[in-house]
Protein backbone atom coordinates (compact mmCIF):
# COMPACT_ATOMS: atom_id res chain seq x y z
CA UNK A 1 0.00 0.00 0.00
CA UNK A 2 2.97 2.42 0.14
CA UNK A 3 2.15 4.05 -3.45
CA UNK A 4 -1.25 5.24 -1.54
CA UNK A 5 0.04 7.86 0.62
CA UNK A 6 -2.71 9.82 2.47
CA UNK A 7 -2.28 13.43 3.22
CA UNK A 8 -1.84 14.05 6.97
CA UNK A 9 -4.64 16.23 7.24
CA UNK A 10 -6.95 13.46 5.97
CA UNK A 11 -5.76 10.90 7.68
CA UNK A 12 -9.03 10.73 9.67
CA UNK A 13 -11.31 11.98 7.05
CA UNK A 14 -13.99 9.60 5.69
CA UNK A 15 -15.18 8.95 2.23
CA UNK A 16 -17.79 6.09 2.02
CA UNK A 17 -17.29 3.47 -0.34
CA UNK A 18 -16.31 -0.44 -0.39
CA UNK A 19 -18.52 -1.35 2.04
CA UNK A 20 -16.96 0.70 4.81
CA UNK A 21 -16.80 4.17 6.47
CA UNK A 22 -13.69 3.84 8.28
CA UNK A 23 -11.29 6.93 8.52
CA UNK A 24 -9.14 7.06 5.40
CA UNK A 25 -5.85 6.69 7.51
CA UNK A 26 -7.39 3.00 8.18
CA UNK A 27 -8.22 1.76 4.85
CA UNK A 28 -6.99 -0.76 3.56
CA UNK A 29 -8.40 -1.01 -0.26
CA UNK A 30 -6.95 2.75 -1.31
CA UNK A 31 -6.34 1.66 -4.62
CA UNK A 32 -10.23 1.33 -5.09
CA UNK A 33 -10.07 5.15 -3.83
CA UNK A 34 -7.44 5.67 -5.81
CA UNK A 35 -8.94 4.30 -9.35
CA UNK A 36 -12.14 6.72 -8.45
CA UNK A 37 -9.56 9.60 -8.42
CA UNK A 38 -9.02 9.64 -11.41
CA UNK A 39 -12.36 10.82 -12.49
CA UNK A 40 -13.09 13.01 -9.16
CA UNK A 41 -10.78 15.61 -8.17
CA UNK A 42 -12.51 16.00 -5.26
CA UNK A 43 -11.11 12.11 -4.06
CA UNK A 44 -7.70 12.93 -5.61
CA UNK A 45 -6.98 15.95 -2.74
CA UNK A 46 -6.82 13.05 -0.19
CA UNK A 47 -3.47 11.75 -1.51
CA UNK A 48 0.28 13.28 -1.56
CA UNK A 49 0.32 11.69 -5.22
CA UNK A 50 -2.38 9.84 -6.79
CA UNK A 51 -0.76 7.00 -8.43
CA UNK A 52 -1.20 6.21 -12.23
CA UNK A 53 -3.91 4.03 -13.61
CA UNK A 54 -0.99 1.68 -14.75
CA UNK A 55 0.59 1.95 -11.09
CA UNK A 56 -3.18 0.69 -9.70
CA UNK A 57 -2.68 -2.25 -12.07
CA UNK A 58 0.17 -2.88 -11.63
CA UNK A 59 0.15 -2.94 -7.89
CA UNK A 60 -3.04 -5.18 -8.01
CA UNK A 61 -1.11 -7.43 -10.42
CA UNK A 62 1.57 -7.88 -7.47
CA UNK A 63 -1.31 -8.53 -5.07
CA UNK A 64 -2.21 -11.27 -6.82
CA UNK A 65 1.03 -12.30 -7.11
CA UNK A 66 2.03 -12.39 -3.39
CA UNK A 67 -1.51 -14.37 -2.57
CA UNK A 68 -0.47 -17.27 -4.85
CA UNK A 69 3.22 -17.71 -3.95
CA UNK A 70 1.93 -17.20 -0.30
CA UNK A 71 -0.62 -20.14 -0.84
CA UNK A 72 1.96 -22.16 -2.60
CA UNK A 73 4.50 -21.47 0.56
CA UNK A 74 1.44 -22.60 2.69
CA UNK A 75 1.15 -26.30 0.70
CA UNK A 76 5.15 -26.27 0.85
CA UNK A 77 5.44 -26.19 4.75
CA UNK A 78 2.33 -28.13 4.88
CA UNK A 79 3.63 -30.86 2.60
CA UNK A 80 6.95 -31.29 4.85
CA UNK A 81 5.06 -31.23 7.95
CA UNK A 82 3.31 -34.25 6.69
CA UNK A 83 6.88 -35.76 6.01
CA UNK A 84 8.05 -35.60 9.39
CA UNK A 85 4.84 -36.88 10.63
CA UNK A 86 5.29 -40.05 8.84
CA UNK A 87 9.53 -40.39 9.21
CA UNK A 88 8.70 -39.92 13.44
CA UNK A 89 7.33 -43.35 14.46
CA UNK A 90 10.78 -45.69 12.33
CA UNK A 91 13.56 -43.27 14.85
CA UNK A 92 11.50 -44.18 18.08
CA UNK A 93 11.65 -48.08 17.35
CA UNK A 94 15.09 -47.87 16.84
CA UNK A 95 16.05 -46.20 19.97
CA UNK A 96 14.26 -49.06 21.80
CA UNK A 97 16.23 -51.75 20.24
CA UNK A 98 19.70 -50.44 20.79
CA UNK A 99 19.02 -50.24 25.00
CA UNK A 100 18.99 -54.36 25.73
CA UNK A 101 22.15 -54.58 23.23
CA UNK A 102 23.97 -51.91 25.78
CA UNK A 103 23.44 -53.60 29.19
CA UNK A 104 24.45 -57.07 28.13
CA UNK A 105 28.19 -55.69 26.78
CA UNK A 106 28.25 -53.86 29.95
CA UNK A 107 27.58 -57.01 32.60
CA UNK A 108 30.32 -59.13 30.92
CA UNK A 109 32.75 -56.07 31.34
CA UNK A 110 32.32 -56.48 35.53
CA UNK A 111 32.40 -60.11 35.78
CA UNK A 112 35.90 -60.21 34.19
CA UNK A 113 37.23 -57.27 36.26
CA UNK B 1 -30.44 -0.90 -37.15
CA UNK B 2 -29.44 2.35 -37.38
CA UNK B 3 -29.67 3.49 -33.38
CA UNK B 4 -29.41 1.25 -30.21
CA UNK B 5 -32.84 1.58 -29.08
CA UNK B 6 -33.31 -0.06 -26.64
CA UNK B 7 -31.05 -3.42 -24.24
CA UNK B 8 -32.14 -6.11 -22.25
CA UNK B 9 -33.31 -6.27 -18.63
CA UNK B 10 -32.04 -9.00 -16.97
CA UNK B 11 -31.11 -8.28 -13.27
CA UNK B 12 -29.56 -10.58 -10.87
CA UNK B 13 -31.76 -12.67 -8.92
CA UNK B 14 -31.71 -11.34 -5.76
CA UNK B 15 -34.06 -11.77 -2.29
CA UNK B 16 -35.94 -8.73 -3.58
CA UNK B 17 -38.36 -7.59 -0.46
CA UNK B 18 -40.44 -4.28 -0.57
CA UNK B 19 -40.33 -1.53 1.12
CA UNK B 20 -37.86 0.70 3.06
CA UNK B 21 -35.27 0.15 5.44
CA UNK B 22 -33.61 2.85 6.45
CA UNK B 23 -33.87 6.85 5.35
CA UNK B 24 -31.98 9.68 6.15
CA UNK B 25 -31.78 13.26 5.32
CA UNK B 26 -29.18 15.25 3.42
CA UNK B 27 -28.37 19.01 1.96
CA UNK B 28 -27.13 17.89 -1.15
CA UNK B 29 -24.76 21.02 -1.21
CA UNK B 30 -22.77 19.16 1.66
CA UNK B 31 -21.62 15.91 -0.42
CA UNK B 32 -20.11 14.57 -3.30
CA UNK B 33 -21.20 11.44 -5.32
CA UNK B 34 -18.57 9.50 -7.24
CA UNK B 35 -19.97 7.69 -10.18
CA UNK B 36 -19.18 3.85 -10.17
CA UNK B 37 -18.04 1.82 -13.08
CA UNK B 38 -21.32 0.34 -13.74
CA UNK B 39 -24.11 2.84 -15.44
CA UNK B 40 -26.70 4.49 -13.09
CA UNK B 41 -24.75 3.94 -9.95
CA UNK B 42 -22.67 5.92 -7.14
CA UNK B 43 -19.77 3.70 -5.84
CA UNK B 44 -18.36 6.83 -3.12
CA UNK B 45 -19.77 9.60 -1.30
CA UNK B 46 -17.20 12.24 0.57
CA UNK B 47 -17.92 15.24 2.45
CA UNK B 48 -17.43 18.62 0.39
CA UNK B 49 -14.80 20.72 1.71
CA UNK B 50 -15.98 22.93 4.63
CA UNK B 51 -18.61 20.20 5.25
CA UNK B 52 -17.92 18.46 8.78
CA UNK B 53 -20.01 16.27 11.22
CA UNK B 54 -19.16 18.67 13.87
CA UNK B 55 -20.09 21.15 11.88
CA UNK B 56 -23.81 20.06 11.83
CA UNK B 57 -23.35 18.02 8.20
CA UNK B 58 -24.29 14.66 7.30
CA UNK B 59 -26.71 12.00 6.53
CA UNK B 60 -29.82 12.67 9.14
CA UNK B 61 -31.74 8.94 9.97
CA UNK B 62 -35.22 9.21 9.50
CA UNK B 63 -37.10 6.77 12.15
CA UNK B 64 -40.12 6.03 11.05
CA UNK B 65 -42.34 2.73 11.29
CA UNK B 66 -41.61 -0.61 10.56
CA UNK B 67 -42.78 -1.33 7.11
CA UNK B 68 -44.74 1.89 6.58
CA UNK B 69 -41.68 3.89 4.12
CA UNK B 70 -42.69 3.80 0.05
CA UNK B 71 -40.55 5.14 -2.53
CA UNK B 72 -42.32 5.67 -5.93
CA UNK B 73 -41.12 7.21 -9.47
CA UNK B 74 -44.18 8.25 -12.11
CA UNK B 75 -42.60 8.19 -15.65
CA UNK B 76 -43.81 10.44 -18.36
CA UNK B 77 -42.53 11.46 -21.79
CA UNK B 78 -43.90 14.34 -22.93
CA UNK B 79 -44.14 14.64 -27.13
CA UNK B 80 -41.14 16.74 -27.70
CA UNK B 81 -39.39 14.04 -26.28
CA UNK B 82 -38.61 14.91 -23.22
CA UNK B 83 -38.98 12.60 -19.76
CA UNK B 84 -40.18 13.44 -16.59
CA UNK B 85 -39.74 11.12 -13.25
CA UNK B 86 -42.57 12.35 -10.49
CA UNK B 87 -40.26 11.05 -6.95
CA UNK B 88 -42.17 10.47 -4.17
CA UNK B 89 -41.62 9.68 -0.72
CA UNK B 90 -43.33 8.87 1.84
CA UNK B 91 -42.39 7.97 5.55
CA UNK B 92 -44.80 7.08 8.58
CA UNK B 93 -43.66 8.74 11.74
CA UNK B 94 -44.26 8.75 15.17
CA UNK B 95 -45.32 11.06 17.94
CA UNK B 96 -47.59 14.67 16.94
CA UNK B 97 -45.74 17.42 18.87
CA UNK B 98 -42.90 19.97 19.80
CA UNK B 99 -40.14 17.46 18.30
CA UNK B 100 -42.12 17.02 14.82
CA UNK B 101 -43.17 20.05 14.75
CA UNK B 102 -39.59 21.23 14.87
CA UNK B 103 -38.36 19.30 12.44
CA UNK B 104 -40.83 20.10 9.75
CA UNK B 105 -40.21 23.71 10.70
CA UNK B 106 -36.09 23.07 10.08
CA UNK B 107 -36.78 21.05 7.05
CA UNK B 108 -39.60 22.88 4.90
CA UNK B 109 -36.71 25.37 5.06
CA UNK B 110 -34.22 23.25 3.61
CA UNK B 111 -36.94 22.07 1.26
CA UNK B 112 -37.92 26.09 -0.10
CA UNK B 113 -34.16 27.21 0.09
CA UNK B 114 -31.95 24.85 -0.31
CA UNK B 115 -31.32 21.15 -1.79
CA UNK B 116 -32.95 18.12 0.20
CA UNK B 117 -30.97 15.15 -0.69
CA UNK B 118 -32.52 11.49 0.48
CA UNK B 119 -30.56 8.32 0.60
CA UNK B 120 -33.51 5.60 0.96
CA UNK B 121 -31.75 1.57 1.97
CA UNK B 122 -34.46 -1.37 0.20
CA UNK B 123 -35.22 -4.05 2.16
CA UNK B 124 -33.79 -5.89 -0.59
CA UNK B 125 -30.30 -4.56 0.49
CA UNK B 126 -29.89 -1.59 -2.28
CA UNK B 127 -29.63 1.85 -1.80
CA UNK B 128 -31.10 4.63 -4.13
CA UNK B 129 -30.46 8.39 -3.46
CA UNK B 130 -32.28 11.35 -5.18
CA UNK B 131 -32.14 14.87 -4.57
CA UNK B 132 -28.76 15.03 -5.06
CA UNK B 133 -26.37 18.01 -5.74
CA UNK B 134 -22.78 17.29 -6.55
CA UNK B 135 -21.14 14.16 -8.58
CA UNK B 136 -17.91 13.99 -9.55
CA UNK B 137 -16.97 17.26 -8.41
CA UNK B 138 -19.59 19.03 -10.93
CA UNK B 139 -22.68 20.48 -9.77
CA UNK B 140 -25.70 18.93 -11.91
CA UNK B 141 -28.66 20.16 -13.34
CA UNK B 142 -30.88 20.59 -9.92
CA UNK B 143 -32.47 17.75 -8.70
CA UNK B 144 -35.26 20.10 -6.31
CA UNK B 145 -36.70 17.28 -3.70
CA UNK B 146 -39.23 19.36 -1.47
CA UNK B 147 -41.20 18.57 1.25
CA UNK B 148 -44.92 18.80 0.30
CA UNK B 149 -48.15 17.14 1.30
CA UNK B 150 -47.47 15.81 4.52
CA UNK B 151 -50.20 14.83 6.47
CA UNK B 152 -50.14 15.10 10.75
CA UNK B 153 -52.64 13.77 12.82
CA UNK B 154 -53.82 12.38 15.96
CA UNK B 155 -55.60 9.08 14.91
CA UNK B 156 -58.28 7.79 16.39
CA UNK B 157 -58.36 5.14 17.88
CA UNK B 158 -55.38 3.73 20.46
CA UNK B 159 -54.13 1.73 17.81
CA UNK B 160 -54.15 4.63 14.94
CA UNK B 161 -51.01 5.84 14.37
CA UNK B 162 -50.01 9.26 16.40
CA UNK B 163 -47.73 11.00 14.16
CA UNK B 164 -47.24 12.24 10.65
CA UNK B 165 -46.96 10.63 7.22
CA UNK B 166 -43.81 13.07 5.97
CA UNK B 167 -44.42 13.19 1.74
CA UNK B 168 -41.31 14.51 -0.38
CA UNK B 169 -41.52 15.17 -4.01
CA UNK B 170 -39.60 15.83 -6.51
CA UNK B 171 -39.23 15.91 -10.68
CA UNK B 172 -36.08 14.77 -12.78
CA UNK B 173 -35.28 13.78 -15.74
CA UNK B 174 -34.23 10.09 -14.65
CA UNK B 175 -34.81 7.49 -12.04
CA UNK B 176 -32.74 7.42 -9.13
CA UNK B 177 -29.07 6.27 -9.35
CA UNK B 178 -27.95 3.45 -6.47
CA UNK B 179 -25.19 3.81 -4.62
CA UNK B 180 -22.88 0.87 -4.71
CA UNK B 181 -20.81 1.94 -1.37
CA UNK B 182 -22.66 -0.10 0.97
CA UNK B 183 -24.85 0.70 4.05
CA UNK B 184 -22.11 0.93 6.34
CA UNK B 185 -20.31 3.86 4.18
CA UNK B 186 -23.64 6.19 4.58
CA UNK B 187 -23.95 4.99 8.25
CA UNK B 188 -20.20 6.71 8.73
CA UNK B 189 -20.96 9.52 7.40
CA UNK B 190 -24.26 10.34 9.68
CA UNK B 191 -24.71 13.60 11.45
CA UNK B 192 -24.17 13.63 15.19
Amino acid sequence: MKIFKIKEEHKSAIVGFNGSGLPLGKRNDLDVLAEMAHHNKNLAKYFEELPTMEAIKAYRAGEIVEAIEATGAEERVQEAEEATEVSAPDQVTETVEETPTESKRGKKGNNRA
Amino acid sequence: MLTQVTAKYNPTCINNAGGISRAWLFDAGDFDFTTGGTAATYSAVALMAGATILGGSGFFPIKFNHLEGEYKATHTQNTNGSNEYAHTVSLQVQILGAELTNFMELNQKASACGLLGIVLELNNGKIIVIGESIVNAVVIPTFRIRLDGSELGSGKAWGDNNGATLSFKGMYNRGAYEFTGGVSAIIALEAS
